[in-house]
C-alpha cells in the first residue's frame, strides 16, 4: 500500500474519528442523513422493472419485450440471456434487499461498535456504489444474477451496515434528545426513494437511445453519486469523547427506571426478555404497516371505483382512459403516503423525546387499531378525504415506530452497544418483511376465489387482521418493564469493552 | 455501578457556518424530493 493510501486507510480507524473540543455536534445528523438518503433509494428500485423489463428487446432494435421460450422453467428462464426479464424475477430484488439488510446489520453490528461509524460507512459506501456498478455491468450483459449479487446481496450488505452505522454515534451526542437525533437519520432512509425514483427516471429518460433503455448508464451514474454522498457522510462522522455529555445536560433520574444509565452487552441482550417484547413490538408494527402500504393505492381505487373522477360505477366498468386517471390519482396518494411515511419518522421519533417511547407506541399501536378497524367504514361513508387521512396517519406511526425503535432500546440497554443491538432486531424487520405481504395476500386471494366476496369488499376483513397484529405488538410493549440488574456490564466488564473499541483513547 | 465521565467541549461558534452548509447540502435534494411528491400527489386534491 502507498504512504497516501495508509493515510487513507488510518484516518478510519475509530480513534481518529473522536470529535475536538469545539465539535458541533448538529454536524452528525446531515452526515447521518447523507448516508440514509443513498440507501433509501432500495424502496425505489421498482422505477427500474418497467424499462428492464423490455430492455433486451430494446437492444435487439425492437420496442417490445422479447418473451423467453414457454417450455423454460424458471431456473432456465433466470440463465437464459436472449430473452427480457419478468417484473417478478426481477421483483426478487427487493427479498434479497431486505434480506440482507437484516441479516448484515445483525451480523455486522459488534464490528461496528468496535470499528467506529466512519470505517462502517465507507464499506457501505463501497457495498451500495458497488453493487449498484455491478449491477450495470449486469444490465449491460443481460444477466440477471449479476443484478441480484451486485444490489441484492452486495448493496443489501451496504444497507445494513449504512442503516445502522450512525446510529450509536447519534445516541451519544444526543443524550438528551434521542429520539429526533436518530428520527433524523432513520428519515432519510425512508426519504431515499423521494430523492432516487424521480432522479432516476430523468436520467433513464436522458440515456435511453434506440437501442438501449437507459438503466445501465443510470446505475452507473447513481452508483458513483451515491458512492461520493457516502463516502462524504462517512468522514462527515464524528464520535464524542467517552462520557460526553451537552452542557449543562443531567441524565434524568427519574422515568421509573424505564431509562438506564447503565450497559448491557450485547451478547446478554437477546437473553433478556425486553430484547424479544420490542422484537415483537417492531416486527407487530412493521407487519402491519408494509401489509397496509401494498393495500392502500388498489384499496383506494377498487372501493372508491369512478368516484374518485365524479363519475358512477365500480373500477371494472370503467373505460381504459378513466382508468388511466385513476390510476394517476393513486400514484399520487402513494406518493403522499411516502411523505407521510418521512415525516412521521421524525415527529414522532422526536415527541418520544417528551412522552417517553413506551407512551409512544401505545399510541401507535391504540390509535392504529381504530384506524385500520375504521378505514372500512370510511370507505362505506364514500368519504375520500376521510379515507386518505386515516392512511396518512397510518403510515407517520408505521415510520414512527421505525426511527423511535432505535432510542427505546438506548433507554433499555444503555447507548455501549445500541448500534449493534438494534442490528440484531432488525432481523424483525425482515420477518415482517415476510409476514405483512403474506397475510395482506392470502386472506385477500382467500376471500375471493374461495368465499366469493367482491374485490372492493375484500378488504376489510385484512384491515382488521391487521388491527390484530397491532394488539399483539400492544401487549409486548405494555410488558416491556426495565432490565434486571444481573443482565448489565460491571464497570471492569464496561472498561474492558471500552478498550476494545477504542473508547479509552480518547480520554 | 458503571460511571460516565463527563467532558463538556467549549462552544465553537464558527462550528455554525459548516452546520448550515452541511444541512443545506442534505436539504436541497431532500427538499426537492419532498416537492416532486408533493406534486404527484396534487392530483389527489383536483
Amino acid at each position: 500500500m502507498t504512504h497516501r493510501g495508509v493515510k487513507v486507510f488510518a484516518s478510519l480507524a475509530k480513534e481518529r474519528t473522536v470529535a475536538g473540543p469545539g465539535f458541533n455536534r448538529w454536524l452528525v445528523p446531515p452526515a447521518a442523513l447523507a448516508i440514509h438518503l443513498c440507501i433509501g433509494m432500495a424502496y425505489g428500485f421498482s422505477v427500474f422493472w418497467l424499462p428492464l423489463s423490455h430492455a433486451y428487446g430494446v437492444a435487439q432494435g425492437g420496442t417490445e419485450a422479447v418473451a423467453c421460450a414457454p417450455d423454460l422453467n424458471w431456473l432456465a428462464q433466470i440463465i437464459a440471456r436472449e430473452c427480457d426479464w419478468k417484473i417478478s424475477t426481477l421483483g426478487w430484488m427487493y427479498t434479497l434487499f431486505f434480506v440482507y439488510l437484516g441479516s448484515s446489520a445483525a451480523v455486522f453490528g459488534h464490528w461496528l461498535e468496535h470499528a467506529g461509524p466512519r470505517k462502517a460507512g465507507v464499506v457501505a459506501a463501497l457495498c451500495w456504489g458497488g453493487g449498484l456498478l455491478i449491477s450495470a455491468y449486469g444490465v449491460y450483459i443481460h444477466e440477471i444474477r449479476l443484478l441480484w449479487i451486485g444490489s441484492g446481496i452486495i448493496g443489501g450488505c451496504g444497507l445494513g451496515l449504512g442503516y445502522i452505522s450512525p446510529v450509536s454515534t447519534l445516541i451519544k451526542w444526543f443524550p438528551d434528545r434521542r429520539g429526533m437525533a436518530t428520527g433524523m437519520a432513520i428519515m432519510g432512509f425512508g426519504g431515499g426513494a423521494m430523492i432516487g425514483s424521480p432522479l432516476a427516471d430523468i436520467l433513464m429518460r436522458h440515456f435511453q437511445s434506440p437501442t438501449s433503455v437507459g438503466v445501465w448508464e443510470t446505475f452507473v451514474t447513481m452508483g458513483l453519486l451515491y458512492f461520493i454522498a457516502m463516502m462524504c457522510g462517512a468522514f462527515g462522522y464524528r464520535v464524542p469523547p467517552t462520557g460526553w455529555k451537552p452542557a449543562g445536560w443531567e441524565a434524568p433520574q427519574a422515568g421509573g427506571g424505564m431509562i438506564t444509565t447503565r450497559h448491557v452487552h450485547l451478547y446478554r441482550a437477546p437473553a433478556t426478555p425486553q430484547f424479544w417484547l420490542l422484537w415483537g413490538v417492531l416486527c407487530m408494527n412493521v407487519s402491519a404497516g408494509i401489509g397496509v402500504i401494498g393495500m392502500a393505492s388498489p384499496m383506494l381505487q377498487e372501493v372508491f371505483g369512478g368516484r374518485l373522477i365524479d363519475l358512477p360505477g365500480a373500477l371494472a366498468d370503467l373505460s381504459d382512459a378513466d382508468k388511466l386517471k385513476i390510476a394517476a390519482i393513486a400514484a399520487g396518494f402513494t406518493g403522499l403516503l411516502s411523505l407521510l411515511n418521512i415525516l412521521g419518522r421524525i415527529f414522532w421519533a422526536s415527541l418520544s423525546d417528551y412522552i417517553g417511547r413506551k407512551r409512544t407506541y401505545i399510541i401507535f399501536f391504540l390509535l392504529g387499531m381504530i384506524l385500520y378497524a375504521s378505514a372500512p367504514y370510511a370507505g362505506g361513508l364514500g368519504s375520500v378525504a376521510l379515507f386518505v387521512g386515516i392512511f396518512c396517519l397510518i403510515l407517520t406511526m408505521y415510520g414512527g415506530g421505525f426511527a423511535t425503535i432505535p432510542a427505546y432500546l438506548a433507554d433499555m440497554f444503555g447507548t455501549q452497544f445500541v448500534g449493534a443491538i438494534h442490528g440484531r432486531l432488525l432481523t424483525a424487520w425482515s420477518m415482517a418483511g415476510i409476514l405483512g405481504p403474506v397475510i395482506v395476500n392470502y386472506i385477500r386471494e382467500y376471500q375471493i376465489e374461495v368465499m366469493g366476496i367482491p374485490a372492493a369488499q375484500a378488504y376489510n376483513t385484512t384491515m382488521y387482521v391487521l388491527a390484530g397484529l397491532l394488539l399483539v405488538g400492544f401487549f409486548c410493549n405494555i410488558a416491556v418493564r426495565p432490565v434486571a440488574e444481573r443482565y448489565y456490564m460491571t464497570d471492569a466488564e464496561l472498561e474492558a469493552e471500552r478498550r476494545l473499541a477504542h473508547d479509552l483513547a480518547t480520554r | 455501578m458503571n460511571q460516565e465521565t463527563t467532558v463538556v467541549p467549549r462552544p465553537d461558534r464558527s462550528g455554525w457556518i459548516a452546520v448550515a452548509v452541511s444541512w443545506t447540502l442534505v436539504g436541497i435534494p431532500l427538499a426537492w424530493g419532498i416537492w416532486k411528491s408533493l406534486v404527484k400527489a396534487a392530483i389527489l386534491f383536483r
